[in-house]
Formats: structure tokens, C-alpha cells, sequence
């Protein structure tokens, strides 16, 4: 356990018991989160992004579901907890936002109402008190007259509303870490942004680490400190955001990259992967991405590569970066 | 809201004056002579005279209608062909015994279903869900006057913990001022006398309300399956917000709404007479009271007996839709 590290992630794997078997939705995903510091996960839809935040939340249902490896934050082992204590750190020192700000609030409570039970829940403050500090909150996120949107309810207000008000409800108790599972999907460019500076914002202010889940490669470049890019359940790669942009190792990365558009580029070669996500409950042999990967040799095919350190914090899941394929074995596909 | 209710009430003359000219008719729709059918074929030219005179019918039909109407207007619903008593003062006390039976049944139908169907629905697949969901089925599907003679076999007879029959004790009559009997033991300060008319109310209560129970314990059930899955649950759940409260707090309210339509329903049922309940207790209620009069042909009695539980249906119907926009904000009607 290391101090630095507000939130330590350690071959975390969900998997789902389902009719059709079992989905190992999240496999051995490790990471780790600094204070003040955002971390992105990229992805395509159906990478395990939104389960390995749940998973952290403690949210994925025992059920039907069984949640492995190890979970540390601030050297607190957040898996062995009980469901009281596990209550007591979410919204309060682990808050989350969601993508989907139009069904996210209860539409039948005023915004004052669910705001106020989010702050009462974890501090120790009257009513009165309460409603002021989330009135508070609502001034912070930069909602105009928020004494009236205070009792008014959900659908009396816009998507990007919405948002700052979920914004200022994962706020209110000042948590350590705050997750975000695409804040901004879900609305228009202009609010996008709005929303955005508005994370960044409060994550200055308050010094919050953040999980940021996107798919959005503009919104890692402006926000993120580092990148993890999930693909199939598993990282395939992690470096620092620069790093991610100028040198990603993993043709998967690559791809992501080349098919974002950018105005320098010629409109009609926008690029996408060959391909497609392989489906979940019927993974490939070896390497997942093998199928879709245009340098894929036969032991892609055969063994999942490991996690390989390239550089400082850099690492990929790829067999081309391994010492004993590089020094000469094996690279026969061509 | 009050705008609303006004114009819903005002909304209310034009259905009212339809179903008071359909109830008009009835009358004029017997084949035949309706003195003849009233008093028999061997009924004497005179006597059949004095009928036809006594029930208007000799009239132009329009000034039959324009007298009806008159009547109603002031309260007359016209004078029983039996008892020559004023139909809206006969029928009163026989009014009341069917609200307070329907109430307590209601009350009883809502307290248990919809807990057993929240219970189901949070412990979804347990022991608990399968038992209730199977008493629910047997339930619906029981044949009233089988459980009515049920109950009075094992309370009443054998165990002789319960009356079987009647409102109130014979020794101790209520004293009638409302003719809701707990009401009128209440003003008057007899507790005994409350006691009693309770007793009497759970054996018929439980027979009636049953398959009310069995519905809404369905309907509550599934409602809250799909309620539990929504977005903002998960957002309250991220919150740290406790089970118990999520369940009854965030949920319950946003599944009220197809419980609430099915509590109409059924209340407006039940107090459209519960004939073979009222019938197997004795029970002094407008089932009763109607069947009677259907038995001896009192077209008097029995038009005004459709009438008014056909107010009774419209005033429930406005009631419910008053409380969906109570219970929901976004049903709001202009
Ligand atoms: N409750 C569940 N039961 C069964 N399978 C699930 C459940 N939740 C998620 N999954 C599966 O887990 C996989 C990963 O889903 P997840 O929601 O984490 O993807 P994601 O990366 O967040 O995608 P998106 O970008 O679309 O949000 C998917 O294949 C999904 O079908
Ligand atoms: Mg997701």
C-alpha cells in the first residue's frame, strides 16, 4: 500500500452469470489513481468500462455477478467490507456520476429533495443547514436561480441541468475520488464543454481525483493526466496522456486514435478498425484482438499476451513488445 | 390542479345527464306493460291503473323525463314501489355499510399486497417472492362465497372468535346518526360499541379484499421489478442511500401509478356492491339492498341503485386521476 495512491485497482474481474453462461465482462484490470489526478478509460461500447466503475462502487449485484481481486482505497480493502460501511463511503468519499443525466434523477422528488438526502446522508447537518448547503452547491455548478430549481422537479429542467445538478449532488460531501461514466455523452457540444470545465473546476478546487469513462478521445486530451484503454474486459494499454497520443504502442490505440476525426485530416479516409468486438461470451483464443489485429502472428492466436512495460508507466498488452518474440522468434505471419 | 378539479367536476354534468337519461329508460325498455311486469299478470285492470299512475308512466314521455330530472336535481331519487319510503333516505344506511365494508376491505387489500409485493419484488426469487406470488394466484382465482363460508366455518362456528354476520352486535344496536357505524360509535363516546362493529368488519373485509389483495400484490411486484432497475435507483444506490429507503422512498413512489389505477378499479367494484359477500354476512349494504329490489321488480329502487353506483365509478375515476398528478409531477393537467 502506497500513500500516493488514493485508489489502488488490483486484478479486479466481474464476471456476470447469465442464461447464456458467463460474461467476464471485467478481467484482471489493474490501475491505480493519485490524488488530483484524472484518470481516463477509453474504450469502445462493451469494453467493461461501465462495469468496472459499478464494480468499484460496490453496485454490481452479488447475485449475479462475482466481483474478484482487490479494490484498495486509501490502503482500505473496499471488497471485504460490509454493505454499511460500504454505504458509508460511496457519495461520501467515492461519488459517481452517470451518462444518462435525463433518467439519473428521481422524477418524482424536486431536485432540493434528493440533493438534500445525498448531504444529510453523509454529514451531520440539520435540515436547515443542509438546504443551504446544497443550495450552496447548486450556485457552485453554476445553476442560475437555484433557490427556485431547488423545488422544481427533473423534468422541469435540461440535460445539461441535469448534469450540473447530479455535478453539484456527487460534490456535496467533497469526495476524494469522483467517478464519471461519460458525464458528457449524452449532451451537445456547447454543454459538453460547459460541463467539462466545470469538472475540471471543481477538481482544482477540491483537489478530487477523477475517474473519467469516455469514448471520446477529445475529452481524454483535455482532461486526463493518464490513460488506460480497455478493450474486451482488459487493458490493452496505459501510458500518461501525451504518451497516448504521440507513441501508443498497441495497434488497438492506434486504431482509436486514427479514427477520431480531426479538421487537418481529409474528410473521406476517415479510418475505422477492421472489424469487430469480438462478442464477450465467446472470446477468441490468445489474444482478443488478434482476429481484428494487422500484425497479429501465430502466438496472438495461441496465448493472451501480458501487461508489458515499455517505458516509465508505459505498458501494453501486445506480443510485438515482448523480449523473447522481439529477439527473433516466431514473427511468421507474413 | 384546483382550475383542473373545477373543470373535471364541470366535465361531470353532461356524463351525469347521459347516464341519468340511460337509467330513464330502463324502464321504458321492458317489453310490455312495466305495471304488468311489476305486479304479475293476474293483477287487476285497477290496480295496474294505479301503478302506471303512481310510477308517472300515464305522462307524455317528455314531461316523465322533465319530472325524473327535476327530482334528481333536488335530491329525489323517486319512492320504492315496496316500502313507499323515499328512495334517497332509504337507501342511505345501506350506502354507508357498503363504503365501510369497501374501505376496510380496500385498506386491508393495500396494506398487504403492496408490502407482499414490494417484499417480493426486493427479494426477487427468494422462498418469500415464490410463496406470495402462489398465495397471490390461488388468490385471484378463489371463489369469494367459498372463503366468505370459509371464515365463518373456522372464526365464527369453531373457533368463535369472530361474528359471523351483521354489522353490529343485536344486543347493543348502533345508535345511527351517519350510518358509518365507527364514525357513529365514535361521536356518541361507545367504544364497546366500536370494538363490536371492528369485529364484525374483518371476517367480510378479508372476503372481499382478497382478490383485490392478490392483484395489487402482483401488479406492486412487477411494477417495483422494473422501478428497481431504472437509472435514478442506481444514482440513489451511488448516493449510499440505504436499502430500506430506496425500496420505500425511491421506488414505491414511481410503481405507485399502476397500483393506483388498479386500486380504482377495484374499489369502484366493490362499491358497486358486493352482492355475494353482503349476502353470505348479512351484511346490510346497497348489493343487497339492489338485489332485493331486482328480485321484487321495484324499477324505482333499482334505477336510482345504477345511478348512483354509476356516480360512484366516475367519482373514483376523478379521484384517481387527481392523485396520479399528486403522486407523480409529471402528469399535470391543464
Ligand atoms: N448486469 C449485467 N448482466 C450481464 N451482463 C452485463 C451486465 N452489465 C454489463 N454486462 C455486460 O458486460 C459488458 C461490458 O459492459 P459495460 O457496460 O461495462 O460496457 P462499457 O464499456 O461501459 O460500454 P458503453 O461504452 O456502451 O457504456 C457488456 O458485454 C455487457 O453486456
Ligand atoms: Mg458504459
Amino acid at each position: 500500500m502506497t500513500v500516493e495512491n488514493i485508489l489502488e485497482v488490483n486484478q479486479l474481474s466481474t464476471v456476470f452469470h447469465s442464461d447464456e453462461g458467463e460474461i467476464p465482462a471485467v478481467n484482471e484490470v489493474s490501475f491505480e489513481l493519485k490524488p488530483g489526478e484524472t484518470l481516463g478509460i477509453v474504450g469502445e461500447s462493451g469494453s467493461g468500462k461501465s462495469v468496472t466503475s459499478l464494480s468499484i462502487m460496490g453496485l454490481v449485484s452479488k447475485q449475479n455477478a462475482d466481483v474478484k481481486g482487490s479494490i484498495l482505497y486509501k490502503g482500505k480493502e473496499l471488497t471485504s467490507l460490509s454493505e454499511k460501511r460500504m454505504r458509508a463511503i460511496r457519495g461520501n468519499e467515492i461519488a459517481m456520476i452517470f451518462q444518462e443525466p435525463m433518467t439519473s434523477l428521481n422524477p418524482v422528488y424536486t431536485i432540493g429533495n434528493q440533493l438534500v438526502e445525498a448531504v444529510i446522508l453523509h454529514m451531520s447537518l440539520s435540515k436547515k443547514e443542509a438546504e443551504k448547503r446544497a443550495i450552496d452547491m447548486l450556485k457552485l455548478v453554476g445553476i442560475p436561480r437555484a433557490e427556485e430549481i431547488m423545488n422544481e422537479y427533473p423534468h422541469q429542467l435540461s440535460g445539461g441541468m441535469r448534469q450540473r445538478v447530479m455535478i453539484a449532488m456527487a460534490m456535496s460531501c467533497i469526495p476524494s475520488v469522483l467517478i464519471a461514466d461519460e458525464p458528457t455523452t449524452a449532451l451537445d457540444v456547447t454543454i459538453q464543454a460547459q460541463i467539462l470545465d466545470l469538472m475540471r473546476k471543481l477538481k482544482d478546487d477540491f483537489n478530487t481525483s477523477i475517474l473519467l469513462i469516455t469514448h471520446d478521445l477529445g475529452v481524454v486530451a483535455e482532461m486526463c493526466d493518464r490513460v488506460i484503454v480497455m478493450y474486451a474486459g482488459k487493458v490493452v494499454e496505459e501510458a500518461d496522456v501525451r504518451t497516448i497520443f504521440h507513441d501508443p504502442k498497441h495497434i488497438y490505440t492506434k486504431g482509436l486514435i486514427q479514427s477520431t476525426p480531426r479538421l487537418s485530416e481529409d474528410r473521406d479516409r476517415l479510418y475505422s478498425i477492421p472489424g469487430n468486438v469480438p462478442s464477450i461470451t465467446n472470446m477468441p483464443k490468445g489474444c482478443s484482438f488478434a482476429p481484428r489485429c494487422a500484425n497479429a502472428m501465430d502466438i496472438c492466436y495461441e496465448k493472451m499476451p501480458a501487461l508489458i512495460s515499455i517505458d516509465d508507466g508505459h505498458k501494453a498488452r501486445c506480443w510485438l513488445y515482448d523480449e523473447g518474440i522481439r529477439n527473433g522468434e516466431g514473427k511468421n505471419s507474413e | 390542479m384546483l382550475a383542473y378539479t373545477i373543470r373535471r367536476l364541470l366535465m361531470l354534468i353532461p356524463v351525469l345527464i347521459g347516464m341519468s337519461l340511460l337509467v330513464f329508460s330502463i324502464i321504458h325498455l321492458i317489453p310490455g306493460d312495466p305495471a304488468k311486469t311489476i305486479l304479475g299478470e293476474k293483477a287487476s285492470p285497477e290496480v295496474l291503473e294505479n301503478m302506471r299512475e303512481e310510477l308517472g308512466l300515464n305522462d307524455p314521455l317528455l314531461i316523465q323525463y322533465k319530472n325524473y330530472m327535476l327530482g334528481l336535481v333536488q335530491g329525489d331519487l323517486g319512492t320504492s314501489i315496496r316500502t313507499k319510503v323515499p328512495i334517497a333516505k332509504e337507501m342511505k344506511p345501506y350506502l354507508a355499510g357498503t363504503m365501510e365494508l369497501t374501505f376496510f376491505a380496500m385498506a386491508f387489500a393495500l396494506f398487504i399486497g403492496v408490502n407482499a409485493g414490494i417484499l417480493a419484488a426486493w427479494k426477487q426469487n427468494s422462498w418469500f417472492d415464490y410463496m406470495a406470488m402462489l398465495i397471490a394466484l390461488i388468490g385471484v382465482s378463489m371463489p369469494v362465497f367459498w372463503l366468505g363460508l370459509m371464515e365463518q366455518w373456522v372464526f365464527a362456528q369453531n373457533l368463535h372468535w369472530l361474528p359471523s354476520i351483521g354489522r353490529s352486535s343485536i344486543i347493543n344496536p348502533v345508535h345511527p346518526i351517519s350510518h358509518f357505524y365507527i364514525i357513529d360509535t365514535i361521536l356518541v363516546g361507545d367504544f364497546g360499541g366500536l370494538l363490536e362493529v371492528l369485529k364484525h368488519l374483518i371476517l367480510p373485509s378479508i372476503a372481499l379484499g382478497t382478490i383485490p389483495m392478490a392483484i395489487i400484490a402482483r401488479m406492486t411486484r412487477s411494477s417495483m421489478l422494473e422501478v428497481m432497475r431504472s437509472d435514478y435507483i442506481r444514482t440513489a444506490k451511488a448516493k449510499g442511500v440505504k436499502e430500506f429507503f430506496l425500496v420505500y422512498k425511491h421506488a414505491l413512489k414511481n410503481a405507485f401509478i399502476p397500483i393506483l389505477t388498479v386500486v380504482g378499479l377495484q374499489t369502484g367494484l366493490l362499491l358497486g356492491g358486493a352482492v355475494l359477500t353482503e349476502t353470505i354476512f348479512a351484511w346490510p349494504g346497497i348489493g343487497k339492498y339492489l338485489y332485493d329490489a331486482i328480485s321484487i321488480r321495484d324499477y324505482p329502487v333499482i334505477q336510482s341503485g345504477i345511478l348512483i353506483i354509476a356516480f360512484i365509478f366516475v367519482m373514483i375515476n376523478l379521484i384517481v386521476d387527481l392523485l396520479y398528478s399528486a403522486i407523480d409531477p409529471r402528469i399535470r393537467y391543464r
